[in-house]
């Protein structure tokens, strides 16, 4: 119950700075794309979950990851925390145009996570994400720009159009240029609901349908698009609490290529090469495939990836399901089979939540 | 002028403050420019409109957007003088490319040979499902 309590908080003040934010100017400038919250380098090195293979996602703002929430015995706080960010789009003034120009320094992520090892060793990890491909990203899709900034500029004119119309229809006499004053006072309601009503009305008599519609109809087919990642990460590890005490004990690199075979479909390609610090340097190999079914809100996977670790071959099989528990928030269960050279099998259940930066409205329509 | 100080709405005589950023410019330049920049991850769409000092009568009016150029510049038509008590309107259009809400940031300026000409307009908010439209008006003096 402590759990669900916590869980519960954490997830409210996570709304409630969302909230915060999203009025500043400090996070001004980037769309969200609710897809699935991405597992950070920092946080796939801290081992909470046994698979390898690194899910690309679209870069966000800021993403948090916890790992193995209820896996984790008794303890209130979770051991598993990992925070991505994108330094580049903390910059409140990015334009699409900037966006565009530098897609490659805008997507990369960086990102910190923390766990308290089973042997109660605590752990520190550092992680760097670079995305070679993106073609989930809307924006950067020119076809989705394209109508975008004709749709904008198409109801710029509109809404010119509806407020000569107003001022033709109106008795007062009343010039354009007061009238539009009004508009731009928000607290005007009923003036500017008017005013909205004859650009709508005008704009569905010219355009006949809604270009809004459309881009609503690529955002659903574009989450499986062609994706392809590239992620670093380092770790440190203490017996104790003490920083001087921090000595580096492995790091990891990863890549994830991405693509579809059917409309609900996606396949995740990925390797993963790691360099462990143990009674003599490991190099440590796994090559793995993950396919999900399903449409962007809940999907359910299955996985096989095969390992090379400490000069001995294993295998993990994983089923599992990813989900949009609300807006901004992702939840994945999964049960890994884990096997040994020796062919034992291990059992392993992981549960995983991500938050994101939430999308105040995921509804896109003509207005 | 009365109707800067009144408005009259729905049957009704409401007094507001200053409605529209007055501006002076120096007439003895040789060209007058509006610019428009985009300072979020929106496509902005807008149309310029040169209204006669009547306030309704339109003189020069285009459309455009930031797509291909950020910011959006373009000279108007006659020398800076012409403009002495004319109005320049903006009725601004943005969209999140997916749809969702993030606050959005436009920059609305006149130039005079290619130097800007304060105060700038500044508009800004949050889009509803994926857009906002707002409106901003130059008094040129």
């Amino acid at each position: 119950m402590k759990q669900f309590i916590v869980l519960f908080i954490v997830f409210i003040n996570f709304s409630f700075i969302s909230a915060q934010t999203d009025t500043s100017n400090f996070s001004a400038g980037w769309g969200n794309l609710d897809f699935a919250i991405p597992e950070s380098p920092a946080f796939k090195l801290l081992g909470t979950n046994p698979d390898n293979i690194l899910q690309p996602t679209s870069v966000r703002n800021a993403a948090i990851s916890i790992g193995n929430y209820f896996a984790a015995n008794s303890n209130v706080i979770p051991k598993n925390l990992a925070v991505e960010i994108s330094p580049l789009l903390l910059n409140g003034n990015a334009s699409l145009n900037d966006y565009n120009a530098d897609k490659f320094l805008y997507r990369t992520r960086l990102s910190l996570g923390t766990n308290v090892g089973s042997n109660g060793a605590n752990e520190i990890a550092e992680g760097i994400r670079m995305t070679i491909l993106d073609n989930t990203d809307l924006r950067s899709n020119n076809d989705i720009l394209g109508l975008r900034y004709l749709d904008a500029t198409i109801k710029s004119h509109f809404l010119d159009r509806a407020i000569q119309c107003y001022a033709q229809n109106s008795s007062s006499k009343t010039s354009i240029i007061i009238l539009s004053d009004n508009y731009s006072d928000t607290s005007n309601k009923i003036f500017r609901h008017t005013i909205d009503s004859i650009e709508k009305k005008l704009y569905y008599d010219s355009v006949k349908t809604s270009i809004s519609d459309s881009i609503s109809k690529f955002r659903e087919e574009l989450w499986n698009a062609p994706i392809w990642e590239i992620g670093a990460a380092a770790l440190q590890s203490s017996a104790d609490s003490l920083i001087k005490n921090l000595g580096f004990a492995k790091a990891g690199i990863w890549s994830t290529f991405g693509t579809h075979f059917m409309k609900k479909d996606q396949i995740l390609i990925g390797a993963k090469v790691e360099f462990a610090d143990s009674a003599k340097w490991q190099t440590n190999l796994s090559i793995g495939s993950r396919y999900y079914y399903g449409i962007n809100e809940v999907k359910a996977f299955a996985e096989v990836e095969y390992n090379y670790i400490n000069s001995t071959n294993g295998g993990i099989g994983s089923l599992g399901c990813q989900f949009n528990i609300t807006n901004g928030l992702w939840g994945q269960f999964s049960v890994n089979a884990v096997i040994d050279n020796k062919w034992n099998v291990s059992y392993n259940p992981s549960f995983n939540i991500g938050f994101g930066t939430p999308d105040k409205g995921k509804s896109i329509n003509g207005n | 002028m009365v109707f800067r100080r009144y408005q009259f709405i729905w049957g009704i005589f409401t007094e507001r403050g200053e409605i529209m950023t007055d501006i002076f410019i120096d007439p003895t330049k040789s060209s007058i420019t509006i610019k428009v920049t985009s300072k979020s991850l929106h496509a902005v769409g807008f149309e310029i409109t040169v209204f006669d000092s009547d306030g309704s009568t339109v003189m020069e009016q285009f459309t455009g957007n930031t797509q291909n150029t950020n910011p959006y510049v373009k000279t108007l038509q006659q020398s800076p003088s012409s403009y002495k008590g004319k109005y320049i309107r903006g009725t601004f259009t943005v969209q999140s490319p997916d749809g969702t809400d993030y606050p959005y940031s436009v920059i609305f300026s006149i130039l005079e040979d290619n130097i800007v000409v304060n105060p700038e307009i500044p508009l800004a908010g949050s889009t509803t499902n994926g857009q906002a439209q707002t409106i901003a008006v130059y008094h040129i003096k």
